[in-house]
């Protein structure tokens, strides 16, 4: 069954790929000549992959199935990859895109970013995100007209740091994210030892359970992904948090019954305003407390008695010490930063303008976009 | 920050130990020029930290964090820990890496449809 299958199936998957290199913007824009070039090297990898799967007598041995079918699988998963994350946002790409790749450019120059840049796509559909295999960055359509949600960039740019493992220029950063998930790591054990040994409900255990196991998979880089954007932008970065929930976050003190990507909003929040005071920006740290709070409470959300097992303030705050070493440690330059910022300075005021002047800061706003991010507009 | 924003990441990590542990089975199978020595590595590598040996690879650690619950038998990894050191696989060690390479296959099947839908 098998052979049949693959000698059509993976014939037609290599036309798709060679079919797909016709898609690659001819020629392609200066800010996706790395991207296209990647794509070329993958496609045509895979096609040699598939030939492989297709006919090398070392794949036909009935012994050798299961693997056959597993490298089909695997390479067509990378096409897939290649087609919906890095070509169609290459097909679809237009002027703006070098305003915004500009403007990373700018953004990273002021925080004296450590490794390679993204490239940055106008395809999101889902806020922001980071396709590191390609080292894409995309973000919504909109978003480079306005500037509250800007500093989510720096949270983007955190995540290729976990992807630079062996590098030099990152080995404070992972250093510290290693000793703050050892921190974490020991509460669990005294945590999991303790809802062993007492008259413990299934749902704490699993929610323990499952609170570790999301920390280790997956919320530590996310917390640290925060912390990067506090560094580099300070308080604009704990108000887009704020934003983010009003808009369209859901309980803060979510308790965890599952593997789940993200940690809840309370605690992220927590860990910035920590951050914010590493960062002497007391003042800002006890305003956006105030506003938060008052957004909890009037979307009735509070902190559930048993919420601290699942994030402990003392370790979280132990993390937020550790990262800001990794981050001075990388050289990057934390926020105040220098005179020259205009980036990050322009984020923070904005901020400054929306809670001073609700009402004409569409305008304002419009104004300094325009100013900030050339281009945009076209 | 989305709701896809890890899956995006994360791909990327379930790729790479998959490829590897592709290759490093198809050495198994005679085929030994289609394992490179990165391969050999960053399989020790996903082994060892299933293994709980702490690995020092944020990489492996979260790839192996997501596969808890696929884990099989305590102690079983050690012994494929050994196997791979020793670029010796026994029928055991090999049945063991082909469930880890189904269960890394499953996990980026369902990274792939969450990251086509939109969401997670």
């Amino acid at each position: 069954m098998l052979e049949s299958y693959l000698q059509a199936a993976a014939s037609q998957l290599i036309e798709r790929a060679m079919a797909l290199k016709g898609e690659i913007p001819k020629p392609p824009k200066i800010e996706f000549q790395g991207l296209a070039n990647e794509c070329r090297r993958r496609i045509d990898e895979a096609i040699k992959e598939l030939r492989a799967i297709r006919d090398d007598a070392d794949f036909k041995d009935p012994e050798d199935e299961a693997l056959r079918l597993l490298e089909f699988r695997r390479v067509a998963a990378q096409i897939d990859r290649v087609e919906n994350a890095a070509i169609a946002a290459m097909a679809r790409s237009n002027e703006k895109e070098a305003a915004v790749n500009s403007l990373l450019y700018r953004m990273t120059r002021e925080i004296v970013y450590p490794i390679e840049l993204p490239t940055v796509s106008l395809l999101s559909q889902n806020y922001f995100y980071v396709n590191t295999d390609f080292q894409l960055m995309c973000i919504p359509l909109m978003e480079l007209h306005f500037l509250l949600h800007l500093p989510d960039i720096y949270h983007e740019l955190a995540h290729p740091l976990s992807r630079a493992e062996d590098d030099p220029r990152t080995k404070t950063w992972l250093d510290a994210f290693w000793r703050a998930q050892r921190l974490i790591s020991e509460h669990f054990t005294r945590q999991i030892v303790a809802v062993e040994s007492a008259r413990t409900t299934d749902t704490i255990r699993v929610a323990v359970s499952s609170a570790y196991q999301s920390w280790q998979c997956r919320w530590m880089e996310e917390f640290f992904c925060d912390l990067f954007g506090v560094f580099c932008v300070g308080p604009a970065y704990a108000w887009a948090h704020l934003h983010l929930h009003a808009e369209r976050g859901r309980d803060a003190f979510q308790l965890p019954r599952r593997l789940s990507n993200h940690p809840a909003d309370a605690p992220r929040m927590t860990i910035m305003l920590d951050a914010l005071t590493v960062l002497k920006q007391e003042k800002s740290a006890a305003e956006i407390e105030q506003r938060w709070r008052e957004l909890l409470s009037i979307a009735g959300q509070s902190e559930p008695a048993d919420f601290q097992r699942y994030y402990p303030k003392r370790i979280l705050r132990k993390c937020v010490d550790e990262a800001f070493e990794g981050f001075t440690g990388m050289g990057c330059k934390p926020w105040p930063g220098a005179d020259g910022d205009t980036v990050r300075k322009t984020l923070n005021e904005a901020w400054c303008r929306f809670w001073a002047a609700p009402k004409s800061f569409a305008a304002w706003e419009k104004e300094v976009t325009e100013a900030l991010i050339p281009g945009s507009k076209s | 920050m989305s709701s896809i924003g890890f899956d995006s990441c994360f791909f990327d990590r379930l790729d790479h130990f998959s490829r590897s542990l592709n290759h490093v089975l198809l050495a198994t199978k005679g085929k030994a020029a289609l394992a490179g020595e990165a391969d050999w590595r960053q399989t020790l590598e996903l082994v060892k930290t299933l293994s709980a040996q702490q690995g020092r690879s944020l990489a492996a650690s979260s790839v192996a964090a997501c596969l808890k619950g696929r884990r099989g038998v305590p102690g079983q990894w050690d012994v494929v820990v050994q196997a791979l050191e020793a670029r010796n696989l026994d029928p055991g060690a090999i049945k063991t890496l082909y469930a880890l390479a189904w269960s890394l296959d499953e996990e980026r099947a369902a990274v792939l449809a969450r990251m086509r839908q939109g969401h997670a």
